[in-house]
């Protein structure tokens, strides 16, 4: 195994999840390099640090007095009254799936079409932005750059993830709603940074 | 019956308050280390007892009734955390270009050492911050992570190497 084999299994290695030949493999290799050893070690200092957090911490206020004023007179109330058999609620919950499914159809057939044509449009605009930031790399400062690259990161992993999510649902008015939401912030994200760019041309 | 467990579920509120003292600094501490905010882990802390005040006739007794409230606790805060990004639209960032390119109206915090484990778990991105918490101080594993946080289990694993990395960076390790 190479150092860069070695650096993907760490996780694993260091949480007990490779196979055994695996793990072998590892430990043979780290017994003989002192880089990923020296890597090894700081990786698992971090985890054993983590462990040691402590579990409970007292609250810097008192809040107790904020959940007494919301509670019900009794959470007897919310259950299963005596006497009523068990499948009753499970036909209650059914009930309730049925009620929300239908509802999401209701809104699906409503809105039927506008989420790709809101998709295309989200697509459309960032890329333009994109574009017209690529084609003037001076006028952001080094830091700034930085920032927005490590922002677009994360938004756009934030997309990946919906999108992953709503190919393995499709059609989910959530999942969707929240896909629009990330390409807004993207487009957001473009706009300030096209603006920050307009500034230090400016100034 | 003498066990606060059974007198709260029997709606007896001075024995849930009995629970809400033997558990408060646990729930406490977990909202504030998903959260990395004091003002929003005091707000899921309230939140999460309640929601379990009102959950409590579904607590069977299979498990520790601190395993099951702890396990609430992180339902309440992961979905608080879904219903404010559906209604800001807003994943976190980590700083707003405009800010760094006018310094003098940044609101930036002045680090002149580095920070310790519980400031840079805090500083993390929201996704790598909650599974770092999840698996790496709460001892979740990535099948339960995915299932509570609606992500793949890979996505898991890529966000808890995402935030090993970034911690090791952070701490300077």
């Amino acid at each position: 195994m190479t150092c860069d084999d070695i650096r993907a299994r760490m996780d694993d290695y260091l949480d007990g999840q490779l196979p055994p030949a695996e793990r072998a493999a590892v430990a043979a290799h780290l017994a003989g390099c002192a880089t990923c050893r020296q890597e090894a070690d700081a990786l698992d200092g971090l985890l054993r640090e983590a462990r040691t957090l402590p579990r409970s911490l007292t609250p810097p206020r008192e809040l107790w007095t904020g959940i007494e004023q919301r509670l019900a007179p009794a959470p007897a109330a919310f259950r299963r009254p005596r006497g009523l058999p068990a499948w009753a609620g499970l036909a209650a919950g059914l009930a309730l799936m049925l009620l929300g499914a239908a509802l999401a159809t209701l809104w699906l057939q409503r809105g039927g079409g506008s989420f790709a044509e809101a998709r295309a449009r989200y697509t459309a605009a960032t890329a333009e932005l994109a574009q017209q930031l690529s084609d003037r790399p001076g006028t952001l400062s080094p830091d700034t750059r930085a920032v927005v690259e490590r922002n677009l990161r994360i938004v756009d992993q934030a997309i990946g993830e919906a999108e992953a999510a709503l190919t393995a649902d499709q059609g989910n008015p959530a999942l969707e709603q929240m896909l629009l939401a990330r390409y807004e912030q993207r487009l957001g994200l473009l706009r300030r940074a096209g603006g920050a760019a307009t500034g230090a041309r400016e100034s | 019956m003498t066990d606060p467990v059974h007198r709260a579920q029997a709606g007896d509120p001075v024995a849930f308050r009995a629970l809400y003292d033997a558990h408060v600094g646990r729930v406490y501490a977990l909202c504030l280390r998903l959260s990395g905010d004091q003002a929003e882990a005091e707000e899921h802390t309230q939140d999460a007892f309640v929601r379990a005040w009102e959950r409590l006739g579904s607590f069977r007794g299979e498990s520790a009734f601190s395993t099951w409230l702890h396990r609430l606790t992180v339902n309440e805060v992961l979905a608080s955390r879904r219903a404010a990004g559906r209604r800001s639209a807003r994943v976190m960032l980590h700083e707003e270009p405009a800010t760094l390119e006018h310094p003098a109206s940044a609101t930036r915090p002045v680090t002149g050492t580095a920070p310790d484990l519980a400031a840079a778990i805090a500083a993390l991105p929201p996704g790598a911050r909650t599974v770092f918490v999840l698996h790496d101080v709460e001892g979740y594993q990535h099948d339960e992570i995915a299932a509570m946080h609606g992500i793949a289990e890979g996505t898991s694993k890529a966000q808890l190497h995402r935030a090993r990395r970034l911690l090791r960076e952070a701490l300077q390790r």
